[in-house]
């Protein structure tokens, strides 16, 4: 068993789902050739997948997580623990977010930085604070009309809007595929700064988030002092996640130059500094995921003037394994969502999507059109381009288990809001990559994009 | 809501962040410097020591480097050290020691890299003197949207002054004197006032030449004693030893990650005691010659080591002798295990806290001084130098406890641009120094120090 776990390059995927199914294995009817022959023939199946949604015309990873939907094997979801649920999705999403740092880069957005950090960081709040309101306005007046919806509570809604803030570039330069090259070279440069910072400001406004309502469900204390408790737990994620992140940047630095063997095990360096920025960090208090956003960024943006270092080094190396994390988070979310919930919750959840797509993005985009460099033509495609991408999904599972100290709900009642919750995400994320995906090389020719206007 | 309740819940806001944010920042000057400031060490005793007896012509600082030396450690070493001390025993247990140990050794690269940037960015003031410290390098090199921190930094840095110098220190000093002697409160605060406006008046060269006459006896006189009663009663030290580390690393402090109470307070104690992070004696080294950035880091290394290594010996004795037990005022459980360990030798303590608190009161006059001239301007210093001997006398109407609570606030208001500053300017510091330390760092031939451009 051990040879074979050796042989798998992905390790930390593998050996996180077989560990439970190898449990199942001495069980049940599963037997370690069966499993692997499995787990195979689920990542065969995803790369078919992959190409078949984009002939259709939608993101990739679409038909990753539907293809997930359609597996949701019974017996899987009854070996996979949440705590291996929750590791997983955490060490993915440390990963993506490494990524996301390592390919923000701050020169190459010349006399765009500005926007696109108003964008980024605005954006999320912006668009959450209303994408929450306008879901919970979504909930109750549906609650009301059809009296089976349970009602969501306050919270529950900002809690969506805020797992939903962060965009995905790739999506969207996925689906652009033949048309791409049509997309100014600018705007895409701003929708690629805005995704990867959107992604730490998405899980900052989520922690705040979810402080302000933990806050709220504790009667007793003085709300002031409620208040500067949760204002200084955000201000320690922040300090400490960036402060971390600097250390550690350090010490991969100084493994690149001085341990490292060969140019091979990069990719172990960058998987190890990734995870340890997560864990260490937050183990000592920080936000984990923004250390390792900070690490790539830093790692990056090379504040030392490393020669050993190049950007490229490690963005290439790590970037098979980077797809492969985004991969399983939408297959493992595919497999662990249950679709008869669709039955109950795809009205909200359809009109959440286009709440999103036809209002929310638009005036968030529009409310900084004042600042923006950009003409109204560019401002206008990348007021559809909000795909929403791996980020969100795994941030389902983070909050998931948060839900229950931020409504101070138990028993019944939490499940339902649970399963509410995560029928909602689904079904904006898939229909936000259904809908735009389809309709953007054609909105995008629509604007009067000609190969002449790029620059 | 009452005044109080929202000075101490400000302070706790504050030091709740800034003891983790501390040790981060330290632990990653470290790295960067490449442990640079531990393997320096020895240098930079070796260039110390070779300095004291060269001379440098009066146009690169106002004193030398001896009385550099003294003023430095008159500034680091202070009564108040050691009662910060006893009192963090009292709160958090003798563990608190070891953690405050070891802040205060990843500390020494906030030293080094504070005094590097101070002496590169000092400049001359209108009277042609050089100035320098961390609201200058904030001025001049942070971004141009926190340019105020400077200011900010030398408000807050003045008020600590205010409150740690003349306010605790005459306070703390006449109490002291009353307790013992019966020395009318009045009469000691007066006199320590006339002590004070002469010296000052002097400018930095008298008060180095009064460190001088007051620091070295009192430091070596005090580390003596304390080997003295370790030495008495040294079959009770392994006991002491295993005391505090057993306490360090009890259960309770390790779950919770930094934040625990125990390892906060010890690294509170750190900034208190050594003034990582605050940047404070670093201002008088920037008015010394010689100006080299690395002469000046060496020194604040030296005398920062010094201080490590003299401020545990006396937690040793406080431990050893069980007084924080008893006792629930620093003062008195200082007193106390100088009893215990020579009976009837308290009023030796207070004989050191004399000099001690009287040195501690000059130094941080001057650097309250530059402080406010960076504020203000350096033609009103007279109006400072006025204001601080006001203080010192009304000091001993002001409760204790009203002082505790101002420095804890001021401190950490001005710890909070200071860090920033260092973490901001480290990529320019880390460059600077990695270029230049080939000439310096050479393991086998005579150290010497690196002309900067």
């Amino acid at each position: 068993m051990m040879s074979v776990l050796l042989i798998v390059p992905a390790f930390n995927l593998f050996d996180a789902t077989l560990a439970p199914l190898a449990l199942a294995a001495n069980h049940g009817p599963l037997s370690v050739p069966t499993v692997i022959a499995l787990i195979s023939s689920f990542f065969f199946g995803a790369l078919i997948a992959c190409k078949i949604s984009l002939h259709v015309g939608v993101p990739s990873i679409f038909g990753v997580l539907i293809l997930g939907v359609c597996i949701n094997l019974e017996l899987i979801n009854e070996y996979l623990s949440p705590t291996m649920v929750e590791v997983l999705q955490s060490s993915s999403l440390a990963l993506l977010l490494f990524y996301a740092g390592l390919s923000t880069s701050f020169s190459k957005l010349k006399g765009l930085v500005g926007f696109g950090l108003l964008l980024a960081v605005g954006g999320v709040i912006v668009s959450s604070l209303m994408f929450g309101s306008l879901i919970w306005l979504i909930a109750v007046s549906l609650h009301y009309f059809l009296p089976s919806l349970p009602a969501l509570p306050l919270s529950v809604c900002f809690l969506v809007a805020a797992c939903l803030g962060s965009t995905d570039a790739s999506a969207t330069m996925n689906v652009l595929g033949r048309v791409s090259g049509l997309v100014p070279q600018r705007v895409k440069c701003v929708l690629e700064f805005e995704s990867s910072l959107n992604d730490p400001a998405a899980i900052l406004f989520l922690s705040a988030t979810t402080g302000v309502f933990i806050a709220m469900q504790e009667p007793n204390m003085m709300p002031l002092t409620l208040i500067a408790e949760q204002f200084q737990s955000f201000l320690r994620n922040v300090g400490s996640g960036i402060l971390c992140g600097l250390i550690l940047t350090y010490i991969a630095q100084y493994v690149l130059k001085g341990v490292l063997i060969s140019r091979d095990q990069v990719l172990v360096l960058g998987m190890s500094i990734a995870m340890a920025a997560y864990g260490f960090t937050t183990l000592f208090g920080g936000s984990g995921f923004i250390a390792a956003f900070v690490t790539g960024c830093f790692l990056s943006n090379n504040i030392y003037d490393n020669p050993y270092l190049t950007k490229e080094l490690i963005e290439h190396s790590l970037e098979p394994f980077s797809a492969l994390m985004e991969l399983m988070v939408f297959l493992l979310f595919g497999m662990l969502f249950d679709p008869s919930l669709l039955v109950l919750y795809w009205l909200p959840g359809l009109l959440a999507a286009l709440v999103l797509m036809l209002l929310v993005r638009p005036i968030s985009v529009i409310l900084f059109r004042r600042f923006s460099p950009l003409t109204n033509r560019e401002n206008a495609l990348v007021c559809w381009c909000g795909l929403r991408g791996a980020v969100p999904l795994a941030l389902v599972y983070i909050v998931l288990t948060e839900l229950k100290s931020v409504t101070g709900l138990v028993g019944e009642e939490l499940v339902v809001v649970q399963e509410y919750f995560q029928a909602l995400v689904f079904m904006i994320v898939v229909l936000n990559l259904c809908i735009q995906g389809l309709t953007l090389p054609r909105y995008c020719q629509w604007l009067g994009f000609s190969p002449s206007s790029n620059d | 809501m009452d005044f109080n309740y929202f000075v101490n819940g400000l302070t706790g806001f504050i030091w709740g962040l800034l003891s983790e944010w501390i040790v981060f920042t330290c632990i990653y000057l470290t790295l960067g410097l490449d442990f640079l400031s531990f393997r320096i060490l020895p240098y930079a005793f070796k260039i110390v020591w070779g300095s004291l007896r060269q001379t440098f012509s009066p146009d690169e600082g106002q004193v030398g480097p001896l009385l550099n030396l003294m003023a430095t450690s008159g500034a680091m070493f202070s009564i108040g050290n050691f009662t910060f001390l006893a009192g963090a025993i009292l709160l958090a247990g003798p563990g608190v020691i070891l953690w405050s140990c070891l802040s205060n050794f990843v500390g020494l690269a906030i030293h080094f890299t504070e005094a590097f940037l101070c002496a590169h960015y000092r400049i001359k003031n209108s009277r042609q003197e050089w100035v320098g410290g961390p609201m200058y390098y904030l001025l001049k090199k942070m971004p141009v949207g926190l340019k105020w921190l400077g200011g900010f930094f030398a408000v807050f840095m003045m008020l600590t002054m205010f409150a740690i110098g003349s306010l605790a220190q005459t306070h703390s000093t006449s109490h002291a004197l009353n307790l013992v002697a019966h020395v009318p409160l009045t009469l000691s605060a007066v006199v320590i006032a006339i002590i004070t406006s002469i010296v000052i008046a002097g400018g930095l060269l008298r008060i180095s030449r009064f460190c001088l006459l007051l620091i070295p006896w009192s430091i070596l006189l005090f580390i003596l004693i304390c080997l003295v009663y370790i030495g008495l009663h040294i079959d009770q030290l392994p006991a002491a030893f295993s005391l505090i580390y057993e306490d360090a690393l009890k259960p309770q402090s390790a779950v919770g990650g930094v934040s625990s109470l125990l390892m906060a307070e010890g690294i509170r104690l750190g900034v208190f005691v050594n003034g990582a992070g605050l940047g404070r004696s670093v201002i008088i080294q920037s008015s010394a010659s010689p100006g080299n950035p690395f002469y000046q880091a060496c020194l604040s290394l030296v005398v920062s080591f010094i201080e490590l290594l003299a401020v545990p010996l006396m937690a040793v004795v406080i431990v050893m002798s069980g007084s924080y037990l008893v006792s629930s005022d620093p003062v008195s459980i200082i007193g106390n295990s100088f009893d215990w360990g020579l009976q009837g030798s308290s009023w030796l303590f207070f004989l050191l806290a004399i000099p001690f608190a009287l040195t501690t009161i000059v130094t941080y006059s001057f650097i309250g001084e530059r402080c406010f001239e960076f504020i203000f301007h350096a033609k009103y210093r007279s109006v400072y130098r006025f204001l601080w001997i006001g203080s010192i006398v009304l000091s001993v109407f002001i409760p204790a406890s009203s002082i505790a609570q101002l420095i804890a606030l001021v401190v950490t208001l001005a710890c909070l641009p200071n860090l920033l500053g260092l973490i901001i300017l480290s990529p320019f510091f880390f460059k600077t120094v990695h270029a230049s330390r080939q000439d310096f760092f050479r393991l086998n031939s005579e150290p010497s120090l690196p002309e900067l451009s």
